[in-house]
Formats: structure tokens, sequence, C-alpha cells
């Protein structure tokens, strides 16, 4: 009998000793088990960036469309997609407050690929080395990265203000800077990625990660660190030219010309309007769909104050982009739809498939751009025969069509903002742009003229409010710098 | 650990360690019935005192005894009985007992150790126990229901309605934020999963995202935790351990409590005996909301959300008065399948004093009341006790084998009109729903819109198939072997053993034709999960038992014990289906989830003492646990927990006061971290043009992470008085919980969600108190009551510094309340906007609407407490003759539940009294009735201000007040009246035994909560935000007729 009750004590010894309680968790891997290939790893994070750019561009065109009354989203059986930003848009808490901040999610990608990429070694191709233009390259795309994300931040919060440098310390309170600030910081950091690209561009080495088709199907090749560069210059013509009607004039309106010059921009026409870099989805598993997308969600509907546009009917963008007869939309959705009183007859077109792709920039934009560049900087002629290209190569492309137009001739500064705001309302419709644009010539008043949006109480947002949990962390953290504009003893800009 | 309820009660009660040794030269028999009535008693244990004889007492109360040569006394005792001692001299062969009542089961043991229990009247802690009669006393729905009512200290809810289950049992209050929030579940020493798995209904409803493969799924898809697969007819008792003092023998997954649960076993020198009980009864809905009354069509045009938008054609052709006569009640309408519910169960038992055996099958079919709903479950059991070498070797184990199949349909939150509630909420009564056309095809729900952003429910049950198989084998074994066996030492060893596997097969399909089909682009859908569960625990443990005099008895256990538990879910889901294929592999687009949601291993030492001195007044039971686990950052650390308990009994005070005994017990536990919260990880980011991604983790591990700690300290006394009449037992403790497992989020600034740290504290106090009377025990009646009394209060302590405060996860946000963990604060506190006029003072209810101009602030503060008032449980058994009545009434008071029932109802105008003044009655307390004459502002229209829409309008302008109600509820749980057959009767049928029975489970409920259940939840069982009740499956009672025949 003793004999057995040491076979068992031994047995248990042994079965107690011998166990590792070491499980490795097999849904995500940890930096250490990632990085044993560092080349394979680094590459998919860099596709990470990419991909969670693409996955807030929905989000970003909900919010911004309804901030900019460009649709009401109509979701059945909550109201406060449209009261939240309509109504209630001061209260941190409400629907769409707070919009964009998951663009910070992003830039940590970004930011936590680049100290990963630094780490790797330097050397010949291989699955653990990376070569020096291999390394710029991938800085160069994600410092663009950071720089477009950083872009959407600002537009939502405005006069707010935001943070942008982020470290290594996740729950540090770092300085809300001023809009001014921030678009500064945004050129910047669009210059230094530029010179990683140029750097790449010397080296001669090709991105050694996957770039997805919307850098290359859509009549631009931005798949190369060469090709990328026009991409950069493109934003940063956006951002230049957005400084300048923020109170940079003329200095940045040159800078974003000269920007503009090295890249894709063409005389408009029907053919090339669409040229650019896109954000793309599909119906593989584990890919996005397009939830901007008629067929991706019902619940865009178009804004009447599109509608109601003076000959908006004859004008292709409109026909392209509300699902009227014609559109790749049809007709089978035109009844009126009501929720929180308020009415819209028709619903959004713009990306009919759910996989149908958006655009990040296309050239329809850059051409908007110089003309508003070309005007500030004392080229009339040209910026007028760049909205009369758009008028005609976007709106008017086809017999029959009228494009709209409010000013023929503008002669005051005043009135060629209206003309281009009428262009750009059209011409990027639901592309995230309108709320930003009336909001930086200071005509938001007039984005509210719908008698049912009055009725209703509607208001225009002038920002969209710090999340209530960034006003909280930072109340924590004894405001330093002080209270946040838009959070609780502080008003909205 | 928990053991068989035979072997502990005969042997390890007193202190002995079984053996049934070499020469027995006589056998006696003999018969074992009730002082009163002469009823046999079964199941009572007979032991020859200072021998080693042991038996047990059959059905028929009869047993066969060895004992020794010579005059011998036996010892007799029984759960429910008062032990007795009697003789059996040399020339006895044949012995009869009568054993008296003892309505306080003082004999029944409890556990007290890995390897040792300690009857009842000794117990150093608050015990509870729940007998089979009493938890069978109608059947239900899943263990939980059975339970409810019976368990002071612990709150135990149904999720909803839907059959098959669903529920949760907190024990005296939340002692997590994060963590495991459920009581550890013990049967017969396995520790069983309760896990719940989705099959995929957000898929369909949309409740949560629903657009990438995480979205399958969801918390809110009404899940069935794993508890409902246990057969309660195969349960002998159940107890629950609460304090820490107990429970700390689990070490760090015992914060919230232990059950243990004991299945039915064969009795030793038994003949075979056959159970059969056959039931057949019926569910029906109760408390259905109604509906308001349509009057004109009109009043269906002028829906404030433009609900009847689109229909003016369609109620011109089918109202063309414009008169509505008559309003149809969707819900009475669809909530009214009366297919009767049946139950099957047979057993049988019987041993010989070497071999005991049990073998039970059960057949249930619970049809729900909702069309195409039902849970159907069929259980066996085999149990065997084997001993080896003259009783020196005891094997005890025990296989279950069950299939449970649940259609539940869809309820709770959704966000495609697509779960009934739901649905009918936003759809006026004045269109025939359960119709289909000339084509066979159902009618379309024409409102909101119509299309595919509705629903026609009526469709939908009879199209969609939502269904969970479970298939689940339990397999214990206990081997006992006892070492060395002298007068005053005991050794022996005994090791448990123990798995619980678990496959889950959830089929989701959903065909292209139905309404709502095709509102994300793709029509039709179909989701097949399979989720894996396989648990397994092991322990060893050596016990020295040392009885230096009959007065003192000191038991000494150590051992260890290996428990791993391993959890996998599988998931395809696949959209825009080819016609008529269920298969995930014929659509459009295919998401896939393969998702490891726990994979733990833990280790404990552990050592015990436990003393009885005094000739058993004082019990005084210490032990100390280490554990380390695999979730834990530092996988090697053991941590301690540590308990004592004691207890003392004065006895021989007289007829006033029988017996009085104090106790107090001190333990710590823990909780251990989630799965993968000690790792700091990447995670898998969306694919873009065919190429996966990384990114960062939106929560950042802690490679330090460690358990919870809960330190409880409680002190009670259990009376004894009035002739043994009455027994009190009351306790009060104080439990604090630090070390927190938290989840705070970052400064969203800074990228990254959340962060895991420990720290902060909570604590929960309370009482627990139980009067059980036995008023009256004679020959024709018996009348026993049994009262409990619970109260807890939960405080958060504080935070860490760097720890903000925070919302509780997966809160719906301020509109509809929420709790929030800030220091200082109450875990149950409901926090949502509220007017505050400008002293910050909250403004009556409807201010907004009334007086608006005294409305300073709209802040999000404290708007209510879902904490109750206390809680009171009464069960009685009477019986008279041949009848026994028996209940369980429960009454919560105070505590409050977001509605939001009620607000869809509101919102979509068709609430029961939508059109109802404005008065005290109709609005209840809190609100101002001073209504403004010119209306009440609808999304910027005003309209004659009713009650439906003073509420809404109110709710809707920032006053989650507005759908705060009152909990306060008294019910009756369950009730049976049975009927013992005549012997007469029975010997005509050829049979033993026969009884007829009539049970109810919930038979009535008392409240004015609006919606169905103040106890349902939309989010299932979750430590916090449990008073979350949005559109649920309706609750129903059951009525049954029973039929049981012992042959």
């Amino acid at each position: 009998m003793r004999s057995v009750l040491g076979r068992l004590i031994a047995a248990a010894a042994v079965t107690l000793v011998g166990c590792s309680l070491d499980l490795t968790n097999p849904n995500s891997p940890t930096p250490g088990q990632a990085l044993k290939d560092p080349r394979t790893a680094t590459g998919q994070m860099v596709v990470g960036v990419l991909a969670t750019y693409r996955d807030n561009r929905a989000n970003q065109i909900r919010a911004l469309g309804s901030y900019g009354r460009e649709t009401y989203y109509m979701f059945l059986t909550d109201g406060r997609f449209i009261t939240g930003p309509y109504l209630q848009w001061k209260r941190n808490t409400s629907f769409e407050g707070g919009t964009q901040w998951g663009r910070y999610g992003n830039y940590r990608n970004a930011y936590v690929a680049i100290k990963a990429i630094n780490a790797v070694p330097t050397g010949a191709p291989t699955p653990t080395a990376l070569t020096a233009g291999e390394k710029a390259g991938a800085l160069g795309l994600l410092k663009t990265f950071i720089a477009l994300d950083m872009l959407h931040v600002i537009e939502a919060r405005g006069a707010i203000g935001a943070v942008v440098d982020i470290t290594d310390a996740v729950n540090a309170v770092s300085p809300i800077v001023s809009q001014d600030s921030v678009y500064k910081w945004i050129t910047a950091k669009l210059d230094e990625a530029k010179g990683d690209l140029d750097a790449a561009v010397a080296s001669g080495d090709p991105f050694y990660f996957p770039m997805h088709s919307g850098f290359s199907a859509f009549g631009v090749t931005a798949n190369t660190p060469a090709g990328f560069i026009l991409f950069n210059r493109a934003i940063k013509a956006r951002v230049e030219a957005k400084r300048g009607s923020l109170g940079c004039g003329a200095p940045c309106y040159a800078r974003a010309l000269t920007a503009l010059d090295t890249t894709w921009i063409a005389d408009l026409t029907a053919t090339n309007r669409d040229n650019g870099v896109y954000v793309i989805f599909s119906v593989s598993t584990g890919d996005v769909l397009n939830f901007a997308s008629f067929q991706g969600d019902r619940n865009y509907y178009v804004h009447p104050s599109i509608d109601s546009i003076a000959g908006v009917t004859l004008d292709d963008r409109y026909r392209r982009k509300v699902a009227i007869a014609g559109s790749a939309c049809g007709t089978s959705y035109t009844s009126p739809q009501t929720e929180v009183r308020v009415t819209a007859t028709h619903r959004a077109c713009t990306y009919f498939r759910n996989d149908a792709p958006i655009p990040t920039i296309r050239n329809e934009e850059l051409v908007l751009l110089r003309a508003e560049a070309r005007w500030f900087t004392a080229d009339q002629a040209g910026a007028l025969s760049d909205l009369a290209a758009v008028r005609a190569g976007s709106g008017a492309p086809n017999p029959g069509e009228t494009a709209v137009v409010k000013v023929p001739t503008p002669a005051t500064d005043d009135e060629f903002e209206e003309e281009l705001l009428l262009q750009r309302t059209l011409s990027l419709y639901q592309e995230a742009q309108r709320w930003v644009d009336y909001r930086r010539f200071g005509k938001l008043a007039e984005l509210n003229t719908l008698a049912q949006d009055l009725a209703a109480n509607f208001t225009v947002a002038t920002v969209s409010p710090l999340p209530a949990q960034e006003c909280d962390s930072r109340a924590r953290a004894g405001n330093p710098g002080g209270i946040p504009l838009s959070c609780p003893g502080n008003p909205i800009p | 650990m928990s053991r068989s309820l035979t072997f502990a009660s005969a042997v390890l009660a007193l202190g002995l360690v079984p053996a049934i040794a070499g020469a027995q030269n006589r056998e006696v028999t003999g018969k074992v019935t009730r002082t009163i009535g002469d009823v046999p008693v079964a199941g009572a244990t007979i032991v020859e005192i200072g021998g080693q004889g042991v038996a047990q007492s059959g059905n028929d109360g009869t047993f066969r005894i060895s004992v020794g040569p010579g005059d011998v006394r036996l010892l007799v005792r029984a759960i429910g009985f008062q032990r007795k001692e009697v003789a059996a001299s040399a020339s006895t062969s044949s012995v009869n007992v009568a054993l008296d009542e003892d309505p306080f089961k003082l004999e029944a043991v409890v556990v007290t150790g890995q390897a040792t229990t300690l009857e009842r009247r000794n117990a150093t802690t608050a015990t509870v126990q729940v007998s089979s009669a009493d938890l069978n006393r109608a059947p239900a729905q899943a263990l939980e229901q059975a339970l409810q009512g019976k368990v002071p200290g612990a709150t135990i809810s149904m999720n909803s309605g839907a059959p098959g289950g669903g529920g949760q049992v907190q024990i005296r209050g939340a002692t997590s934020i994060l963590g495991q929030g459920q009581p550890l579940f013990v049967v017969d020493g396995v520790i069983i999963s309760n896990d719940a798995i989705s099959d995929g209904a957000n898929s369909v409803t949309g409740a949560g995202s629903r657009t990438s493969s995480a979205g399958i799924g969801s918390n809110q898809d009404a899940l069935v935790n794993r508890l409902a697969d246990l057969n309660p007819d195969e349960i002998e008792s159940i107890e629950v351990l609460k304090s820490a003092a107990a429970t700390a023998m689990y070490g760090s997954r015992a914060t919230n409590g232990v059950v243990v649960i004991r299945t039915k076993r064969g009795a030793p020198g038994t003949t075979p005996q056959f159970n059969l009980t056959s039931r057949i009864g019926r569910s029906a809905a109760y408390r259905l909301l109604g509906t308001r009354q349509f009057k004109t069509t009109t009043d269906v045009l002028d829906l404030p959300y433009g609900n009847g938008l689109g229909t003016d054609s369609l109620l011109a052709a089918r109202y063309p008065s414009g008169q509505i006569p008559s309003t149809h009640n969707y819900q009475s309408e669809f909530y009214n399948n009366s297919t009767p519910a049946y139950e099957v169960t047979g057993s049988f038992s019987g041993g010989t004093p070497t071999t005991q055996y049990y073998l039970n099958l059960t057949g249930r079919n619970e049809p729900g009341v909702a069309p195409n709903t039902g849970a159907r479950l069929y259980s066996l059991r085999a149990n065997i006790d084997q001993a080896f070498l003259s009783g020196k070797i005891k094997v005890h184990t025990g296989i279950n084998v069950t299939r449970n199949s649940l259609n539940r349909g869809l309820s709770n939150n959704d966000n495609t009109n697509t779960s009934p509630i739901y649905g009918f909420a936003y759809t006026p009564g004045v269109v025939n729903l359960d119709s289909v056309d000339a084509t066979g095809t159902f009618v379309r729900n024409p409102f909101n819109g119509g299309g595919n952003g509705m629903s026609n429910p009526f469709e939908t049950f009879q199209d969609l198939k939502l269904n969970e198989l479970t298939f689940r084998q339990i397999g214990d074994i206990t081997a006992t072997w006892s070492a060395l066996d002298l007068a005053q030492h005991q050794i022996s060893v005994t090791a448990t053993g123990g798995f619980d596997r678990v496959q889950v097969t959830g089929d989701l399909f959903s065909p292209s034709f139905v309404q709502y089909e095709g509102s994300d682009g793709f029509f039709g859908r179909t989701v097949r999960s399979e989720g894996n569960i396989f648990n397994y625990n092991l322990q060893f443990a050596g016990n020295w038992s040392y009885e230096p005099s009959s007065a003192l008895s000191l038991t000494t256990t150590v051992g260890y014990s290996w428990e791993t538990q391993y959890n996998r879910v599988i998931r395809t889901r696949a959209r825009g289906l080819l016609a008529g294929v269920q298969t995930s592999g014929s659509g459009t687009v295919l998401d896939e989830s393969d998702n490891v949601f726990g994979d733990f291993r833990d280790i404990a030492l552990f050592a015990n003492e436990q003393i009885l001195a005094l000739n058993e007044r004082l019990a005084i039971t210490g032990g100390i646990r280490a554990d380390r686990t695999s979730a834990n950052g530092d996988r090697q650390k053991y941590h301690p927990f540590p308990r004592i308990s004691g207890s003392y009994r004065f006895t021989d005070l007289g007829e006033l006061f029988n017996e009085v005994k104090l106790r107090a017990g001190w333990g710590r536990t823990g909780n251990r971290p989630r799965y993968a919260d000690r790792d700091v990880l990447w995670a898998v980011g969306s694919t873009i043009g065919g190429t996966a991604s990384i990114v960062q983790n939106p929560t950042l591990g802690d490679s330090l992470v460690h358990p919870e700690t809960l330190t409880e300290w409680e002190a009670g006394t259990d009376v004894t008085f009035l002739h043994r009449r009455l027994q009190l037992e009351a306790t009060y403790y104080h439990r604090r919980i630090t070390d927190l497992l938290l989840q705070p989020a970052t400064v969203p600034s800074g990228g990254i969600g959340s962060f895991i740290l420990n720290g902060g504290q909570l604590s929960n106090r309370g009482v627990e108190a139980a009067l059980t009377a036995s008023i009256k025990q004679s020959r024709d009646v018996d009348v026993t009551l049994r009262t409990t009394f619970a109260k807890n209060k939960q405080e958060i302590g504080n935070l860490p510094s760097g720890v903000p405060r925070f919302p509780v996860g997966g809160s719906f946000g301020a509109a509809f309340g929420r709790n929030f963990i800030t220091p200082g604060g109450v875990t149950t506190w409901i926090w949502g906007v509220v007017p505050l006029d400008a002293n910050g003072k909250p403004l009556p209810i409807g201010s907004l609407i009334t007086n608006p101009s005294a409305v300073a602030s709209v802040r999000d503060t404290v708007a209510g407490d879902a904490n109750p008032d206390f809680v009171m449980g009464f069960t009685g058994s009477v019986r008279w003759k041949r009848l026994t009545l028996g209940t369980t009434v429960s009454w919560q008071q105070g505590g409050m539940v977001a509605d939001m029932t009620h607000t869809l109802w509101d919102e979509g105008g068709t609430s029961r009294d939508y059109e109802a003044p404005v008065t005290r009655a109709t609005m209840g307390d809190g609100w101002d009735l001073n209504v403004p004459a010119a209306g009440c502002d609808i999304y910027g229209t005003l309209y004659p201000c009713t009650a439906g829409r003073y509420r809404y309008a109110e709710w809707y302008a920032g006053d989650v007040r507005a759908y705060l109600e009152n909990a306060t509820n008294v019910r009756v749980r369950d009730i049976s009246l049975s009927y013992d057959a005549p012997d007469t009767w029975v010997r005509q049928l050829g049979a033993r035994t026969l009884r007829l029975t009539f049970q109810a489970r919930n038979p009535i409920v008392f409240t004015n909560y609006w919606s169905f259940d103040p106890e349902f939840n939309n989010f299932g069982a979750t430590n916090l935000n449990r008073f979350i009740d949005l559109a649920p499956f309706p609750g129903n009672r059951q009525f049954y007729l029973s039929v049981d025949v012992g042959w």
C-alpha cells in the first residue's frame, strides 16, 4: 500500500511540474511573434494603415454629409442620426459628435509601423532585412497617411484645434494646438514624407508591400514611390488651398499651385475627371463593403436643399449621383421618406454598388483647387476657365444637359466663392467636402435655409466637438493647457 | 470538492473513513418510516456505531445492514429528519425505526473543503441547500429558473421568456466589472462550462454592427448559457456557497460563489426500482403589451415617426370610410402557440452493498409561445458506485449525455426591424400580417416605408431557421482509497476528475424572399457556427482524520488540482445566397471567424484543516489554496487564498431557545483575468485589395495582470427556538474587491481605445436572513413555511489614479441609462441625461416640455438605482392527508429598469396607453402633470399631450427618467398540488407508488411595470448594466399535469 501511495504522489508531482501555463493566443499575434518575419509583418502593417484609412471613409461621408446638408441619414429605428448632427451637434455625446477620432487609431497604426520598420536591420533584401530605399518608401507612404488622417481630424474639429503629436505613452494627455498650427504641422509632415519618397526613388527600390489597385486602376500610377509622390503633392495642394482660405491667403495658394504642378492634374474632360487615387472595396472574405453606397446602406437620402438648386435636374452631376431615372440606381426608390419630421425625396446614388470605390482625391477636385488658387493669386481668367471646364466636363458632358451656375462671371471674391462652392457641392457631392468648404469661406449660415430644417430648429454645426472621452481624460489629467474648447466648461467655437 | 451524497453523508460527516471491513457475521434488516403518517423514508443512512456496517434505505424505507456480533447500536439519519439511535441486540434480526421530521434539515451535509464536509448543524458559514423536491416543484426552462426565489442573497434572473433558458445567477452583488460574473458550477466534482455562444442572429438583426466577420454574432442575440443543458430531474441537491470563507477552496475562480450540484445515485441494499414520470402541459404568454386602438386612418397617417407614410392608398382601400373598427393585437396573434409541452423521465436505480447504480433518461419538449420556437432536451445519466477490496477502495462514476435543440427565433435589440416586439412597435395593427396572398407569400409590412426596411414577423418565424443544437458529454470519477484505518487515525486518498465536452452547432438560414432580406444589399444569408468546449479538471487530495477522543476530531487535507478549459468558435456566414442553398459555400460574400475565446490552465495547491471539538459544539474550518493560472501576467507566481471560519453551538438551552449557533468566517478569493488580458497584442485588420493586414490592437494588454481579490468576512447566527418549531438564520457580510480588472478608455487622441490594469476597489455589504417555521406536524396535516430576506449594497471605493470614471462597457448611452464606474459611486446607479435647474437640482420629469425655461442644463447624472431595496422569498409546503401543496413566492421591492421596450412602442405610436390622458395614474410618480395646452413637441410639431406623446417628448428632449420604471414585483414562481394515490389504486397498476401532480410555473405576477418583466435583460448575463429591457421574447406561464409511478 505504501508503494502505491508513493507512486501516486510521484505521478502527481510529475504532472504538476510538467505542465506549462504559457498558452499562446491564436487569435492575435504578439509583436514578438509577428516580427520574427519583419519584412512580411511590417508590410502587412503598412497595408493595415491603407485598410484602416479606407474603413473610416464611409463614416466620414455620413457624418460630414449630415453636417454639410448633403444627406439625411434616415436610420429607421433611430432618428438620432439626424438629430445628432442637425440639432444636438453641440453635445459631445450626440450621434456623430466627436466624429473622425478613429483617425488617431490609424495614426497610431502608422506610428507603430514606422517604429517597427526603423527597427528592422538595414541591408540587402531578405526576410529579416530591408534596404534603406525600401524603408524610405514605406516611411514616406506612412507619413503621408498620417498627414491625411490628421487633415480629416482638423476638418472635423475646426477652430477647436487638435492634438498632433502622439508618443509611446498611449494614455498621455498631449497638448491641443490651434487649427492653424495643425495645418502647418500637416504640410510639414507631407514635405517630410516627400523627402523620404525622394530617397526611395533615388534608391530605385520599389515598395516592398502590395499597393491596392486604388493607387493604380483609376488613370493614375501612384503605386510606386515615384508615382506616390504625385499623390503626396495632390494632398499637399489640398491642404495649402485650405490654409489659403483660412487666412494664409496668396502665399499658401501659390504653394498649392506649385504642388499641383507635380500631380496628374489635367484640363478637365468627361474622361479624365475621375482620374485619381481611390479607396477600394470588395465582397471578398475579410474585405469591407462600401457603406456609403446605395447597395451597401439604404439610409442615405439626398438633402432637399440639393434637389432645390435651380436647374439641378439638368446637371449631369445630379443625374449621376441621385437615385433618379437614368442614374445607376434607377427609379425604384424614389418614394419620399420622412423621419423626425423631415422629408427627403431621393436616395443618394453617388456610389451605386456596394464594392464601388470612393475617391480619396481625383482630377476634378484638383482642377477645382487650381481654380480657387488661381483666383486668389490674381489669375481670375485661369480660375474661370477651370470652373467652366468643370461645368462642361462634369456638369454637362452630354447633349441636353446644362450645368448649374450661380454667378457666371464673378466680379468679387465673394461672388467667386459662391460660384466655387456651388460647383464644389455638386462635383464633390458625398466626398465629405461641403461642410468644410462652407465653413472655411465663412458661409455656414447659407447651408441652413431649408424650411423644414428651420421648423425643426436645426442649426449648422460649426465643429464636431471633442468626444466626451477626450474631455473626461483631459479633465482627469487636470486639463493641461486649459479646458479644451467644446468640453464642459468651455464653449463651442 | 463535491462528492457523492451517499458517500459524504454516510461517512465523512461522522469523521470516519469508508471501510466495509472483513468479517461480518450477521445481517439486520429493517424499515425506516416517518413517525407521523407511517410513510417510508428513502435514502436514510444506517451506520453501525463503533462498527463498520453502513447501509441506506430504499424507496420503500427498507434496508439491510451487515453488523458485527453481539449487541450493536445503529445510528439512523436522513436529511429532513432528526437522527435517531436504536439498539439491535445480538438476537435481533429486524428493527423498525421511526424518525421525527426535521424541517430545518440540520442533518444535511455541507461542503467545507476539497474532501471534507460538515453537517449543516455545524456549518460555519451561511449555507443554502435546495433539494430535488424544491427544485422540481414545477418544470423549469433551465436550472436558473428552478432556483429563482429559493436562494437568499442570490439574484437569479432569466434573460427573457424564450424557450430553453438563458439566465444569470449573481451572488451577493456584482463583484467584478469586467471579469467573470457568474458562479462556478460544479457537478459531482466536474467544473462545468457555463459559456454562451451566439448562433449568429446578429447577422439578421444587426443589433451590433453586422458588416464584418466580428459581427456575425453578438452578445445581444438572446444567448443561452450552457447551464441550460442540465436536466433538473437528475439532481439530488444543490448547495450554494456564498461566503468567501467557503468558496476560497476554489481559489481564483470563486469570487462569484460556487454552486455545488449533486446528482442522484443508487442506494445500497435496495431492490431495483423503476420510476416513470410523465408530464403534459402548455405555455401561455403573459403580460403582453397590448396595443393602441387606432380609430381613424388619420391616426395612422399622423404617426410621429412617419410610420404611416406611403400607406395612404392601402388604408383608403381597406378603410374607405376612414374609420377603423378594430385594431389587430399582433402580439396576442403571434405569441399564441399552444402546442402541448411534454416530458417523460424514467429512472432505474438500486444497489447491493458494493455496487449501486442510477440510470435516468429524460425527454422533454417545450414549445415556445411564438410560432416554430421550442426547446427539446434529451438527457441520459448513468451513475455507478462500486466498492473494491472490501470497501477499501470506492469508485464513483457518472456520465451524462445530452442533446439539446433550441429554436428561439429572434428577440431583443435589433436595427433591422426584424425581432417581433421591435417590428410590432412600429406597425399599427391595421393590416392583417398573419395572412398570405394568392401565391402563398406573406403580406408585406407596408409601414415605415415598407420594403426590406421592415419585416413581417409571421413570415420571419415561418421561414427563418435559427437552430442551436448541442451535444454534450459530462463524465466524472471519484476514487477513494482508504489507506489506513485505525481507531483514532484514518488516512485516505481521493482522486477526483471529470470532463465536460460541449459541441454547439448553430444553423441560421434566412431565405432570400423574406421581406427584410436585402437591406444590406444581399438577399439571403446563412450562418454556420461550431462551438467546441472542452474542460477537464483533476484533483488529488490526501485526508488524515485524527480522533483522539469522542469529543474531538481533526481532519487534515492536502492536495493539488489541475483545471483546464478550451473554447473555440468557428463561424462562417454567406450573404447573397443561391436560391434554396443553405450552406455557406453558396453566397456572394463570405465572412469567416475563427476565435479561441478562452483557453485556460489553472494549477492549485491546497491544504485544509477541520476541527470538531467539545462534542461537536465547536467547529473550525480553515485552509489555504495557492493558484497559478495561464491567464495571469506572471504564470509562475502562486496567489494564495486563505480562509477560516468557525461556529459554536449553545445547546440544551431549554425549550424556548433550543439551540443557538454563532458563526463567523473570513476568506479571500480571486477572479482570474480574462483570456488574453495579459498579452500585448497586435490585431487583424481588414483586407484590402486581397491583402490581409495587421493593425494595432485597440486594447493594450498588461503583462503584469493578476487576479482580482475578494476579501470577505461574514458573521451570523442560526437559532432554533420555540420547541424546535422555528429556525432563524441571519448573516451579515462585507466583501471588498481590490485589484479590480479594469479596462479604462485612454485619451482618444492617443490612438488606442483602452488598456488593461488592476486597481481600484468595490465593496458589497448586505444582510441575508431566513425564518423557517414548522407550524404543524400531525398525522393528517404538515405545514412548513420559509421566508427569506436579502439586501445588498454595492459601492465603488476608488479607482487607480490615471483612470477616469467610465461607463460600463456595452452601454447604450446616456439617453437610455447606463452604469458608470465612478469613485465614491454605486455600481447599480443608473446614469443618464436629466434636466437640471440653475442649482444643479433635478427638475420634475416632464420639465423639458412643461417648463423648459427652468431647465438650466441637461446633464449626464445619476437618474436612478437598479438595486432593489430588498428581496424576499416565501416557500411553503402544506400537506393535508394525501394532498400536498407547495409554492414559491418572491417579492422584489424597488430597483429601476430602463424600459426601452416602452420607448419603442411610444416612438412607434402604438403603445396601449399612448392616447391616455396625462394623470398621476397614467404617468406615475415624479411627473409634472401640468402639460402645456399648446401640446407636446414631437420632432418640431405640436400634438395634444397624451401619455405616450408626453413620455416620448420628454425622453426625446433629454430625460432618461421618462422610461426608468420601478421594478417592484410580487410573483408566484411555482406552485404544485400533488395527490398520493391510495394503495388500492396503486396495487391495481401493479405499482409501488403513484402520484398525480398539477404544476405551474410563473402563474401569477403582480407589478406595475409597463413591459413584460423587469427581470429581463437585453444583454443576457452581464455583471453590470443588467437593467435594459429591450424587445425581449415575452415571458410565459406554464401549466403541467404529471403522473409519477414507481415500481
